[in-house]
């Protein structure tokens, strides 16, 4: 999907830890032709 | 997509300030693509001040750190133990201790940290002690000279004990593109698009305070040439961009005497000139500068001391409950005092904490009546009908943020110029052949054109006939804007040089993905509809909230005349119609959440399902 990654993080300050790490290309697909 | 994850990722009802808030940065899928201005980056969490869908925006190159970092999202829950500032790079992120820097200004924060980090090559956003002190309009710096503004997204970070957030700079970044002759194509017509818009050289020159040239300006030093002339010592410009519309500027007189740095917006002008009669540059770059350090957002602050200006003119604010402070409209020191006593919370400016809102609430005795805000946020501009235009003021009745600066329905504006103000901005005669160029040049549809300017289409600023199909209109390409990562000085301020069409094809030539206008117009409906529902669920967002304190409806203001009150609610009601919302709430209907393909995340929500309307009415 030429120049979009879509790389997410969540992060959680209450353990400071990283709670996911995850690629969001595949919503970025879905979210902009209205299938999510 | 920073929506959807508020949205989705938001316990309903949670309160701004609990670690359950969600704080998200997004940056769009064009950034870094060598397009003009593509740098921009989108903040969203549920606002301190308003309670309702907070977002803000900022660029410059700052885009490109997040993206050089590895990240296009980053979503920050819950609530640190102690203070800390985080380091995002090399798709990973660390955590530092921040009890050293808790309590310092916004650009002492920013060297602070360049120099723990033993790196001056890094974006760094930050809090003030505004922030810190959780006032409910506190805004986040980028770099000293950029500002994550409205809605007091500055004391969420402040309420998670989040000081800074830091991104390398990515000015060596280059997104992948997946169409690099399209690519080049669509650069080309855009830069052309930029060079020759009939308002590209004004704006080259002045940047925003074209919007207070000479004829309508606030005062003899308040105008953009005056600005020109005096303060700014050479244009700046951002990422990829040939439009250098921002600026070096100097401060002449005052306690900051000779200090030059990046800036001079007309937001400034509108915060401290408009509410508090400052009457020069110098004093309102000075206040500027201030609220800057101490991480307030100006329009909020600028707003809430000259609502205690007003009530201490007309007496039902004693000197007493100012802690000893004469509050005259137009007093500089003043200003300054009180800016300090807001960021710290002390004294009266405790109370100014809270928002002109809360404010009147607390002080009572008819102090009510003078505040002026919008779901609880203070003005960005004062909608009684004035320049740019109606349609300019009336969007903050209904903008998600309570801000027309979001919605940006800036077609009105070289009807509203005076025949000399528009022959020196455009450098052309105010003719009907003249305005008749500009509409052909902006970026519409035919179908575009009729909705919105008529057949034969004309442009009367003073006319409130298809105003609310404006914003309504403009309310989703500023949202396709934002979501991409694109600048909207060029955008969508100029003579509206790029339209859907220029958008569709950016997106094309980096993504590879193929959308047709009318898909991205769908989805820029999908995301205000979104963050409408947002407010519908969390502040009861219905149509009697969409509106403005009775006083704009009564009172004339400096020459302006009164909000016609019936002109108000037909627009309303345009406005409704043109979402395919329910015109007698102004709630979004299932049908049209449906049609939206939002309807299951509606389903999460029971008071959304018990709220909404089925159909229109």
């Amino acid at each position: 999907m030429g120049g979009y990654t879509g790389k997410q993080i969540i992060i959680d300050l209450n353990t400071n830890r990283e709670k996911l790490k995850k690629s969001i290309q595949r919503f970025l697909l879905d979210s902009l032709a209205g299938l999510e | 997509m920073n929506s959807y994850f508020l949205f989705k990722e938001l316990e309903e009802g949670v309160d701004p300030f609990s670690p359950e808030n969600v704080f998200v940065i997004g940056v769009g899928p064009l950034v870094g693509s060598g397009l003009p201005g593509t740098d921009r980056v989108e903040i969203s969490s549920k606002s301190p001040l308003s309670g309702g869908f907070g977002s803000a925006n900022a660029g410059e190159h700052l885009g490109l750190g997040f993206k050089k970092a590895g990240f296009d999202q980053i979503i920050i829950k819950g609530k640190s133990e102690t203070p800390v500032f985080l380091f995002f790079h090399d798709d990973s992120f660390e955590i530092h201790p921040a009890e050293g820097i808790w309590g310092l200004g916004t650009c002492e924060t920013v060297k602070q940290i360049k120099k723990n980090l033993q790196d001056d090559n890094l974006h760094v956003l930050t809090i003030g002690p505004a922030g810190e002190n959780l006032v409910r309009f506190a805004n986040i710096q980028s770099d000293c000279y950029m500002s994550f503004s409205r809605g007091g997204l500055g004391a969420v970070l402040g309420s998670k004990n989040v000081k800074a957030i830091v991104v390398p700079r990515g000015n060596d970044y280059h997104a992948p593109v997946s169409r690099p002759d399209l690519l080049n194509e669509i650069r080309k017509e855009v830069f052309r698009r930029i060079e020759q818009d009939p308002l590209y050289q004004a704006t080259c020159k002045y940047g925003t305070m074209v919007f207070i040239s000479k004829e309508v300006s606030l005062g003899e030093k308040l105008s953009a040439e005056y600005f020109y002339e005096n303060n700014k010592i050479k244009p700046l410009g951002c990422y990829s961009c040939p439009m250098r519309c921002s600026h070096l500027i100097r401060i002449n007189e005052g306690p900051l005497k000779g200090m030059e740095f990046r800036g001079g917006e007309v937001s400034p002008v509108r915060a401290f000139a408009g509410p508090c009669s400052l009457q020069d540059f110098d004093s309102v770059l000075t206040c500027s500068e201030i609220s800057s350090e101490y991480g307030l957002e100006m329009l909020s602050v600028g707003g809430v001391i000259g609502w205690l200006m007003t009530c201490f003119e007309k007496g039902l604010i004693s000197i007493d409950e100012t802690d000893g402070l004469n509050v005259r409209f137009g007093d500089t020191d003043v200003v300054i005092s009180l800016l300090e006593k807001i960021a710290l919370r002390k004294g009266i400016g405790n109370i100014l904490a809270e928002g002109v809102f809360r404010a009147s609430q607390i002080i009572g005795k008819g102090t009510e009546y003078h505040q002026l805000s919008v779901k609880k946020v203070e003005f960005q501009v004062d909608p009684r009908p004035a320049r740019p235009g109606i349609a300019w003021g009336f969007a903050q009745a209904v903008s998600s943020r309570s801000d027309a600066a979001k919605t940006h329905p800036l077609l009105e504006f070289s009807d509203s110029l005076p025949p000399e103000t528009f022959k020196h901005l455009f450098g052309m005669e105010k003719t009907g052949e003249n305005m008749g160029k500009i509409i052909e040049w902006m970026a519409l549809s035919k179908g575009e054109k009729k909705e919105l300017l008529g057949d034969p289409a004309e442009i009367v600023w003073q006319t409130y006939s298809r105003k609310a199909k404006t914003v309504q209109w403009a309310e989703g390409l500023s949202a396709i804007i934002d979501s991409l990562g694109i600048c909207k000085r060029y955008s969508m301020d100029l003579c509206l040089a790029l339209g859907y069409e220029h958008y569709s094809k950016m997106i094309e030539a980096v993504t590879g993905l193929d959308f047709s206008t009318k898909e991205l117009a769908e989805i820029g409906e999908r995301i205000i509809t979104l963050q409408k529902l947002f407010n519908v669920r969390e502040i009861n967002a219905t149509r009697e909230e969409d509106t403005f304190p009775e006083i704009v409806f009564k009172e004339p203001l400096k020459g302006r005349h009164r909000y016609p009150k019936e002109q108000f609610e037909l627009l309303l009601d345009e406005y409704y119609e043109s979402h395919g919302w329910d015109v007698k709430t102004g709630l979004p209907t299932v049908e049209k959440i449906k049609e939206l393909n939002l309807y299951d995340e509606i389903c999460k929500s029971q008071t959304l399902v018990h709220k909404l309307p089925n159909k229109g009415k």
